[in-house]
């Protein structure tokens, strides 16, 4: 079994540190993983996207020209990666930056509204983490549960983040439920 | 009611990626400002450096050429010999032209190349996440200093436009600031003389500017501003250290 992700967005979302935290569940899961990202040079903005493979065998290769999935959270991230996305792949959308659908009938495709979210929880910086509840849930990559446990060890050294960040994954989670 | 002021023609329209109280946004708007004034644009080459300014080549109205990390002055050197009917400039940070670049900087100012190079002094490595440079003060936490500059481990820092002045071929070599609108002129008028001598085809010339990071100082952009003022003034003091004459 191999899964794939690519997490893509711009410099300052927190694309790296969500795709952190799945590998890093799916790991607690005891699954092979590897993480990969990719940013420009520049200090502020500019693109950022990370690679997550999950494998229950020694990952062959990091880079992944066709990943299963795709968590888009600005448009021309979506742009550049919808095409590449596997048949009946998840498309998770940031519906809050990105008002056009991903251009593909044969994906599961889902726009989530993750900054008003994050927003109405009292952190616009919460988004990433908005996504990729909403991600997890939508395509079982990894177990639910695990990546809630995992959020909060990621969090271990700022507790105070910690209800911020529960209250994020569920709002994700429910903005995904079909 | 007349124009007062317009966007210079040298500068693009093209938004920066520059992080908000960066001063390269300033240090660009100067050089076009003179390039504008001075007649030049037509026959200006830019040479852009590995480093936040490694996109310099979106936000100016002129040729640009981008160099491997510090070869900027050897760029300069090819393009000025072949085309010396050419304005050329480089534009380095502390790390292309005081680290990778300290060789190419070096001889190409002593072979007395006639080009001019713009050095943006900002004590740290500015792109690649503000780490320790030859140019950081003792005592400054950087994310390769955490605990201070340490200089009986690492030495003083560097004052590259002293280094550059002890060489005895003719060159202008100067250092100003753009910490305050009193130094910001003063930086104009260095940049204007520098690209003025090389519009006489006289020497090499070098504008030294000490410049904030406030991103990598972890200070907002005034109190950056104010941090250079304080902290790296006393050490790099402003002023001509060489003229050609």
């Amino acid at each position: 079994m191999q899964r794939e992700v690519m997490f893509a967005g711009f410099g300052g979302q927190g694309i790296l540190l969500s795709a952190k935290i799945l590998a890093q569940a799916a790991m607690n899961q005891g699954y092979e993983v590897s993480w990969v990202p990719s940013y420009g040079p520049e200090m502020r903005g500019g693109t950022a996207y990370c690679m997550v493979v999950i494998s229950d065998r020694p990952i062959g290769s990091p880079i992944i020209r066709n990943p299963e999935n795709l968590v888009a959270m600005n448009r021309p991230s979506l742009e550049k990666f919808a095409p590449v996305v596997q048949k009946d792949g998840v498309i998770m959308i940031n519906k809050s930056l990105i008002s056009i659908p991903s251009g593909r009938t044969d994906v599961d495709e889902i726009a989530v509204p993750v900054g008003e979210i994050a927003k109405e929880l009292g952190d616009m910086r919460a988004a990433n983490i908005v996504a990729l509840g909403a991600f997890v849930a939508r395509s079982g990559i990894v177990e639910y549960d695990v990546l809630v446990d995992t959020v909060k060890k990621e969090f271990g050294k700022k507790p105070k983040l910690i209800p911020l960040n529960m209250k994020a994954l569920d709002k994700g989670k429910e903005a995904a439920a079909r | 009611m007349g124009k007062t002021y317009s966007k210079p023609l040298s500068l693009s329209d093209a938004h920066t990626h520059y992080c908000p109280g960066c001063t390269h946004g300033v240090i660009h708007r100067l050089i076009a400002e003179v390039i504008d004034e001075l007649g030049i644009r037509g026959k200006m080459v830019g040479i852009a450096p590995v480093g936040c300014a490694v996109l310099a080549y979106n936000y100016f109205n002129f040729d640009f050429q981008e160099a491997a990390h510090g070869r900027a002055p050897a760029m300069a050197t090819g393009i000025k010999r072949v085309r010396p009917d050419l304005m050329v400039f480089t534009y380095q940070g502390d790390g292309d032209l005081a680290s990778i670049g300290m060789g190419e900087i070096v001889h190409a100012a002593n072979r007395g190349e006639k080009f001019t190079t713009i050095f943006v002094n900002n004590a740290v490595y500015g792109m690649t996440g503000g780490q320790m440079a030859p140019t950081t003060m003792p005592e400054q936490r950087t994310s390769t200093s955490p605990l201070g500059r340490d200089v009986a481990e690492v030495g003083m820092p560097i004052k590259v436009a002293e280094l550059l002045a002890a060489l005895q071929t003719p060159a202008y070599v100067v250092r100003q600031a753009v910490l305050k609108p009193k130094y910001i002129v003063k930086a104009k008028k260095a940049i204007k003389q520098a690209f003025t001598y090389q519009q006489e085809g006289r020497c090499f010339s070098l504008v030294e500017i000490v410049s904030t990071c406030p991103t990598n100082w972890g200070l907002t952009p005034l109190d950056a501003l104010d941090w250079a003022e304080d902290k790296m003034l006393d050490y790099y003091p402003l002023g001509e250290y060489k003229t050609p004459e």
